[in-house]
């Protein structure tokens, strides 16, 4: 399986052969071992632990996110700041038809399972994308879990990834949930450790304006920079 | 800024490695503790990481871990499980070593007896012992019953690999 660091020298190989047309360099069905908070990029703790917080929240308007909306959730939301990618109500909600809930009731009825998937978008989200003027078509498809020899792999399957931001932000989001269900499962006497977190994008990308960190690391070899 | 961080019931013996480790350092050390959460976990043990000098090193004479055992025990739930992926996450990030003190548990009861604790209930010493026997089993932490005087290198050395990896890519400009 590919590591954090063929996925960036992939990326690095594109950038200097031109393997990519007009501002995105892409690689799909992308499918990597996520070892790291980070593919490129410091990450942004203070604004993780903030993100955290309003998803736990399960609020769906981004101006509940504590500090306030950083811009690219003001991009995509209504004029109102609804959305649907809240990951903690898409997670939690009975709404949503409490998907975490479902992933610990297959671990309780059999723990070798392959049915522990948490489903995160819905057959909906082709009408629900784009009400009230928002544009977000939820970016996680599906994260599935399994335990195998007493660790608690995750497999998050992506629709659509950005490289740095998407990659860092939603791999923090994948840690905590792993968490969260190692104790819930700890509740009911299935004890686990965390596991490999397995990262399957079908589009993996990186925006024009993040090219430089590809140059910074050809250069230099450090792939988390500080964001200029 | 490498980072160690040490966790143990009360007793174990974190309070006085912290300070042979600080004495033996061959960075300026800064000894930080944690009791029970008073503010966010954020700004209890997430911020003061990237608060920590470049060139300096932070001994955590218990962190979060403390929080996650006793918590539940005193006051009902741990206000950090619901972030210890991130926490984690964040510590690994910084490199940081660490390590659950957990020495025999009657040479825990006699430590608690001669200094009169009266924090942790007798009752509930076996309880705590085990819980952070069982959380360094779960999330790898070095579970030490003792540490001897030539230990004490290894866990500095450990601490500062971190900053030796920022070094290593630095050195490849």
């Amino acid at each position: 399986m590919l590591l954090p660091e063929d996925v960036r020298d992939e990326f690095a190989w594109k950038w200097t052969n031109k393997k990519f047309t007009g501002n995105t360099i892409e690689i799909i069905g992308e499918s990597f071992l996520a070892s790291e908070p980070s593919l490129f990029g410091q990450p942004n703790h203070d604004y993780i632990m903030r993100e955290l917080d309003w998803y736990q929240s399960a609020s769906l308007n981004v101006n509940d996110i504590p500090g306030g909306a950083p811009k690219i959730w003001q991009q995509i939301s209504s004029e109102s700041g609804e959305i649907n990618s809240n990951y903690g109500f898409l997670l939690f909600s009975e709404e949503n038809h409490m998907q975490l809930d479902n992933v610990v009731k297959h671990f309780i009825a059999d723990q070798g399972t392959r049915r522990a998937t948490a489903v995160y978008t819905r057959p909906t989200i082709h009408q629900d994308w784009n009400r009230d003027g928002m544009t977000d078509f939820i970016c996680t498809n599906a994260v599935q879990y399994l335990i195998r020899d007493g660790l608690l792999h995750v497999v998050v399957q992506m629709r659509s990834n950005d490289i740095v931001f998407g990659y860092r932000n939603d791999w923090a989001w994948q840690k905590y949930v792993q968490e969260i269900l190692i104790q819930d499962l700890a509740e009911n006497d299935i004890f686990v450790k965390p596991g490999s977190i397995v990262w399957n994008a079908a589009s993996l990308h990186m925006y024009e304006r993040h090219f430089w960190m590809l140059e910074n690391y050809i250069e230099t070899g450090d792939p988390f920079p500080e964001l200029r | 800024m490498p980072i160690i961080i040490l966790e143990g019931i009360d007793g174990s013996g974190k309070s006085t490695l912290a300070q042979r480790l600080a004495d033996k350092s061959p960075l300026p050390a800064r000894i930080e503790h944690r009791g029970p959460i008073k503010d966010t976990v954020q700004a209890e043990y997430v911020n003061p990481l990237f608060e920590v000098d470049e060139n300096e090193l932070l001994i955590a004479d218990r962190w979060h871990v403390g929080e996650m055992i006793y918590g539940p025990l005193y006051r009902g739930k741990s206000m950090v499980a619901p972030y210890l992926g991130a926490v984690e996450s964040i510590l690994d990030w910084f490199g940081a070593v660490r390590i659950i003190m957990s020495p025999p548990i009657e040479v825990v009861r006699e430590r608690l007896d001669v200094r009169g604790e009266d924090y942790l209930e007798p009752e509930h010493v076996e309880l705590v012992h085990k819980a952070y026997e069982d959380f360094a089993w779960q999330y790898n932490y070095q579970l030490l019953t003792d540490v001897a005087d030539h230990q004490l290198d290894y866990i500095l050395a450990a601490a500062m690999k971190h900053q030796e990896r920022q070094h290593v890519i630095a050195g490849r400009r």
